[in-house]
């Protein structure tokens, strides 16, 4: 194994000291002088044509600025994948809490009142919720038939698969709505400059999507339109694309008014209107042979998208990719659709569509086994993927760790001890079970997106080092580990290398903060920045001492010629004295991005893959129905851990969430298209007391991209906690839950259903 | 008004509206910024401060109630270091131990852990973590945080008890029109003399309910009465064959009463089930009572212990049993003029057994789906007293009386639990989710007598 100076250890976080003393400034924290609230005119309705918008002449409108779609200073689409979405509904409201119109006022109850002589005429049409309703096309939300997108996979014979099939296994299963709860709410804020430029700041994850939302509206260069993420208190994907739509609001305030103008939402304002995951169900079917082995496949995956596209493309692509889950199957064919409804649109949670397919083909792992009468590891074991293999992408398979991961999970846990004693039963109400799962999580952008987004980082030397990306650390700690890297990358210590919170006037575009691709492609593109660094150096001090660059080497952090040598930091000083200030650039070679074919739907999909087996264990309590998660084992594959304390933090707040998802998160549509709840004691997530204990475990098996060997970690611990958690309730119950969240009142159900639980 | 708050040691005077939240009052009012607002209706604990030492949710408290007091807010706790403040060991742990992700939970949970910490230096893992049970956090899954406290714990945090735990006592100081209708009595008399002349004003308690309501736009008062200060609505006592417990007792100080966990140590139970720390430093029992909602968990023990409810007025007092004092859902028989005083328990006689149950949505800070309080008399093998009280299942919790009867007078059999059982179930007529909930409540009650078998 390789010795590292700082990859490997875990520094103190750089932006801690000033989060526990509460002085990081979130949004809401910081001072804007002389700032105006923004407020949104939200439709009441799921679905009508907008008649007037009718503004009460008992308001004296003057001490307000008010906009609607008619007098939009700009063009009226949000830019994400397809620029479909309004900034302000023009003819019809598609979906409850769309935006009508915006008010900005001096304070809070000048725009509460504005926005209560505001009403908005609209003639109701039908609604649908549900992708069945939709799919029947009486009820048209979206383009012609309301599917927004459709990809097919088809990879060997499936056909002579079920022909010759000793068992054909068929299920069904579900997944919810999902909120991403980042615990600081959104917020924006839009400050006009004097030169007519914008300044953008406030909560995201993707400062150049805002930047680039901002620019294709507003028709203003990009040099003056400049974004500053504040420091980002959680994102989940939440803070993907939502913070483009806030920022255009604002921003249109700002320009209206002349004042910088700042939107706040309040949570129950926050939970009703911004994107959620989207719900799924999945049908799967299966030729099976009697001993567990799989060979044909066949999936039918459907998203609820909601009213318009934002990102449901990409999270449809991504569910494609991993939807057959971490296992060899010769003949697949997997058909997936994304259909639009009068819902707030779906967008962006953790996992990005894998957690919907990977829930689904792990439950029916388990349902295999159970109509097999073999252990659920067992089936898993006999189709699991192994080096070599094949995904039904056609991707030839590198790096494979799936099945380590699962056999250490099932051996730390004890796994199939306590199975076996679980399936007993026990006196009294408290049932224990243990459950288990595999997944995989692809590291970057879906297909080629990482060859074509052109991922640029910098390092200036100014006298020190600081280290430039357009990633925001928004907790997950890409401003502590991307230094690390770079520090290792240059015999440096962590701290003398500054990273400072992105701000689009200052630094590269290096992407968004999403899909699990900070540390892998953004570390990967610091270490090309720091060997464009030493090359800088190394030809500096050539000139100066008169020799060839060649005859300079740089090995154990420092430079050296025969006769000297020099640090990095007295190399960069020299270099600094002599000639000014300098920067560098890094950029990603094109052999570590992947090659994809999207219109065949064909090719290497991610060039890595992490992987992820967790244990998870439950006590139900049959009186009441409640699961209370005991302890999760979870062994994660995930090339290189940087700072192993914060890969640890990353794991459990990942899976907690996920474990949240699986039993008390509950979130559906209302009959009148509002989400169920608005405020947080309608939509629950863990508590210290619904945690179980973490047991972690992370095995290190470089890939060759990543920095370091690093893969994509932020959405994996997202991928199987909760097939493994329901799983656990079948051990300790006997009931097949197919549905999350498996709420109380399911279980119970079921557990009716199955009549009781004495076995 | 004018409010004068001792906040972390320093005396501040803001203008501000009565009822507005101390939580504004400190990031707005006084630009501390480090106190977050995640929810705003006590849901989170991000907005957690100190109050008098004690751990509350800043979006709770109104600004009246915090005139006088001590605060304590993040910044408080840091060291004062060469010209810029330095993390105490508290905050210091929480930056070693890998707690700190987005840090918008931080300050929150940093304040629930010093709360946890004066009140217990060296806590258990499971102690810690109820003691952060009203604190969200997304991002870290709670290991890292739990590590962290029992980290500072084990380095003897905190060197020094919080030095300020006691504001001046100052009274806020109304405008002429406030004057009219805001009040911060200090004895009874003068509260009762008050509502005489305004019974249309809201009595102000913990305001656990109130503030969220008021946030909602549920509730507006034009005028309101504090009740904090009046030291004759506080206290728990044992009176001959009663405890007495003063309307404004909080959830906090029934947990922490010497009394009650010896001698009703039900109530203690269902009180520490009730919220999360923040919200039982404040929630009063009083109010829970006049709150009159069907989720309200402590209405549902009180009806199975036989409590009663004294009122009092300019006119005096009087005393009802709860099942008169609770009317309907939202309604009391209080009349206009009169408030609660104090809840009287009848102390359960020797070898009496009671029993509070509650299934939430989660493990902790969740309202009740179903909850049940049993309380059991034998005489040899026979029930000879036997009460049990259903909530969340109605309009307003209710005595199942039916199954009361049912059982009376017999011996505790695997066929008298399931008589108890079914009765119960057929008794009750839930509106949501009905068989779900008859369902579990058949099993919690065929379960208290299966285990007495
Ligand atoms: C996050 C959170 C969690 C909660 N969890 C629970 C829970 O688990 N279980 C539960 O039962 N409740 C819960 N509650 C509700 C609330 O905390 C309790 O009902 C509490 O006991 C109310 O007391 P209070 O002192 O805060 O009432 P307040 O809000 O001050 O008052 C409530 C009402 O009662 C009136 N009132 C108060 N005192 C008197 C009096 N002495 N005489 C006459 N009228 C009076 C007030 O005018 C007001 O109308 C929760 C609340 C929050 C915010
Ligand atoms: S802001 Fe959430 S508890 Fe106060
Ligand atoms: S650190 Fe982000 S919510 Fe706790």
């Amino acid at each position: 194994m390789p010795q590292f100076n700082v990859i490997g250890t875990s520094p103190p976080r750089l932006d801690g000291r000033e989060k526990v003393l509460g002085q990081a400034p979130f949004i809401a924290d910081v001072p804007i002088p002389g700032c105006w609230v923004g407020g949104v005119v939200a439709s009441p309705v799921p679905h009508g044509r907008i008649r007037a918008i009718v503004r009460d002449p008992a308001f004296d409108w003057s001490r307000v600025v008010f906009v609607d779609a008619a007098s939009l200073p700009c063009r009226n689409f949000v830019h994400m994948v397809r620029d479909d979405f309004p900034i302000l509904a023009e003819e019809k409201v598609t979906f409850v809490t769309q935006a009508v119109a915006l008010v900005a006022g001096p304070d809070r109850a000048t725009v509460d009142e504005a926005l209560r002589h505001v009403t908005v005429d609209i003639e109701p049409l039908p609604a649908v919720f549900s992708v069945d309703e939709a799919l029947k096309g009486e009820v048209v939300v979206w383009g012609e038939d309301n599917v927004i997108d459709e990809y097919r996979i088809d990879r060997g014979d499936v056909k002579k698969a079920f022909a010759e099939a000793d068992l054909v296994v068929e299920g069904d299963y579900a997944t919810g709505l999902h909120e991403q709860l980042y615990l600081e709410n959104q917020g924006m804020a839009a400050i006009p400059r004097d030169d007519g430029s914008l300044e953008i700041v406030g909560s995201m994850q993707c400062p150049y999507y805002v930047q680039g939302a901002l620019e294709q509206a507003l028709g203003l260069a990009p040099e003056r339109l400049r974004v500053k993420p504040c420091v980002t208190g959680g994102g989940f994907g939440g803070k993907e694309d939502y913070p483009s739509v806030l920022a255009l609001w604002t921003a249109v305030l700002a320009l209206k008014s002349g004042r910088p103008v700042r939107i706040l939402y309040e949570r129950g304002q926050d939970l009703q209107s911004t994107p959620k995951r989207h719900p799924s169900t999945t049908r799967i079917r299966t030729a099976v042979r009697r001993d567990g082995t799989i060979t044909g496949l066949e999936i039918e995956l459907r998203f609820n998208g909601g009213a318009f596209t934002t990102l449901s493309r990409v999270v449809q692509q991504r569910g494609m990719l991993h939807c057959q889950g971490a296992y060899r199957i010769a003949n697949v064919a997997i058909h997936s659709l994304t259909v639009a409804t009068n819902m707030v649109p779906s967008g962006a949670y953790r996992g990005f569509g894998a957690p919907q397919g990977l829930f689904a083909i792990e439950r029916h792992m388990d349902r295999i086994a159970r109509e097999l009468a073999l252990d659920p590891l067992d089936v898993r074991l006999k189709n699991i993927v192994d080096e070599g293999d094949t995904f039904p992408c056609g991707q030839k398979l590198k790096g494979v760790f799936a099945r380590q991961v699962l056999e250490r999970a099932a051996e730390l846990s004890g796994y199939r001890k306590k199975r076996a004693l679980y399936a007993q039963g026990s006196e009294g109400p408290l049932r224990r079970g243990i459950g288990l799962s595999v997944a995989f999580h692809g590291g970057g952008f879906t297909g080629s997106g990482e060859a074509t987004m052109g991922t640029v980082v910098r390092i200036d030397y100014d006298g020190a080092f600081s280290l430039h990306v357009s990633s925001t650390d928004m907790g997950q700690g890409a401003l502590t580990v991307l230094p690390m890297i770079a520090a290792e990358a240059l015999g440096l210590r962590p701290d003398e290398i500054a990273a400072p919170r992105p701000d689009t006037a200052v630094c590269p575009n290096s992407g968004p903060t999403v899909a699990s691709r900070t540390t892998m492609y953004v570390g990967r593109v610091v270490t090309e920045a720091c060997k464009a660094l030493i090359d800088e150096l190394r030809t500096f001090l050539a000139y100066q001492e008169g020799i060839s660059p060649r005859a300079i080497a740089f090995t154990k952090g420092a430079l050296h010629c025969r006769s000297r040598s020099w640090t990095v930091a007295q190399a960069a000083r020299a270099r600094c004295d002599a000639q000014g200030p300098f920067s560098v650039e890094g950029r990603l070679p094109q052999e570590a991005a992947a090659c994809f074919n999207l219109d065949r739907f064909e090719g290497e999909a991610y060039r890595s893959y992490a992987w992820i087996a967790q244990a998870v264990e439950v006590a139900v309590n049959v009186d009441t129905y409640e699961v209370k998660p005991l302890e999760a084992t979870i062994v994660a594959e995930i090339g290189r851990a940087i700072h192993p304390v914060l890969v640890e933090g990353q794991i459990a707040g990942g899976f907690l969430q996920a474990l949240g998802w699986s039993h008390i998160e509950d979130l559906t549509v209302t009959p009148e298209g509002r989400f169920s709840a608005d405020q947080l004691n309608a939509y629950l997530i863990p508590t210290t007391l619904d945690t179980p204990q973490w047991h972690i475990d992370v095995m290190e098996e470089p890939c060759d991209v990543g920095a370091y060997g690093a893969k994509g970690l932020g959405e994996l611990p997202m991928n199987g906690a909760a097939p493994a958690a329901l799983s656990a309730v079948e051990n300790a119950t006997g009931v097949f839950g197919t549905e999350i969240p498996l709420t109380g009142e399911k279980l119970f159900r079921l557990i009716e259903a199955q009549g009781g639980t004495e076995r | 008004m004018k409010m004068t708050v001792t906040v972390n040691g320093r005396k501040r005077t803001v203008d501000v509206a009565p009822l507005a939240r101390l939580l504004d009052v400190l990031r707005d009012g006084l630009a501390l910024k480090g106190t977050k607002e995640g929810c705003g209706d006590g849901e989170c604990g991000a907005c957690a401060i100190l109050l008098d030492g004690l751990l509350v949710n800043a979006c709770c408290v109104p600004a009246i109630q915090a005139t006088g007091r001590a605060v304590v807010t993040i910044e408080g706790l840091a060291e004062a270091g060469e010209g810029r403040p330095e993390p105490d060991r508290l905050q210091q742990a929480f930056v070693d131990e890998g707690a700190v992700h987005c840090g918008f939970c931080t300050p929150g949970m940093i304040m629930a852990s010093r709360a946890l910490l004066e009140e217990r230096p060296h806590p258990s893992e499971s102690e810690i973590r109820v003691g952060l049970s009203g604190s969200l956090c997304r991002c870290t899954g709670y290991g890292t945080i739990v590590a962290a406290v029992a980290k500072a714990a084990g380095e003897g945090y905190p060197e020094r008890p919080l030095p300020w735990k006691s504001g001046g006592g100052e009274r806020p100081l109304f405008s002429p029109d406030e004057a009219e209708r805001f009040f911060v009595p200090e004895s009874l008399d003068e509260a009762l003399a008050i509502l005489h002349r305004h019974p249309d004003a809201t009595v102000l308690a913990g305001t656990t309910d109130l503030l969220p309501d008021m946030k909602k736009g549920r509730a507006a008062p034009e005028r309101a009465i504090d009740l904090l200060r009046v030291p004759e609505l506080k206290g728990i006592a044992c009176d001959g064959s009663v405890i007495r417990i003063g309307a404004c007792t909080t959830n906090g100080e029934i947990i922490r009463s010497p009394l009650l966990r010896e001698r009703l140590p039900v109530l203690v139970d269902a009180a520490s089930h009730s919220g999360a720390p923040a919200i039982q430093n404040r929630a009063t029992l009083g109010g829970n009572v006049a709150n009159a909602s069907g989720a309200a968990d402590h209405l549902v023990l009180l009806l199975a212990l036989g409590a009663s409810v004294t009122v009092a007025s300019v006119r005096g007092e009087r005393t009802l049993p709860l099942e008169d004092f609770v009317v309907a859902y939202r309604k009391t028989a209080c009349e206009p003029g009169e408030l609660i005083r104090e809840i009287v328990i009848p102390l359960p006689p020797e070898g009496s057994l009671q029993k509070w149950i509650k299934r939430g949505s989660r493990q902790a800070l969740t309202l009740s789906r179903v909850s049940l309080a049993f309380h059991l008399e034998r005489e040899g093998e026979r029930i000879k007293v036997f009460r049990l009280a259903a909530g969340s299942m109605s309009p307003v919790p209710l005595r199942l009386t039916e199954t009361e009867r049912a059982v009376t007078g017999r011996t505790i059999t695997v066929e008298t639990a399931r008589l108890a059982a079914e009765t119960a179930r057929s008794e009750i007529h839930p509106r949501k989710s009905p068989d779900y909930r008859r369902a579990i409540t058949a099993n919690l009650v065929r379960r208290f007598f299966e285990e007495l078998i």
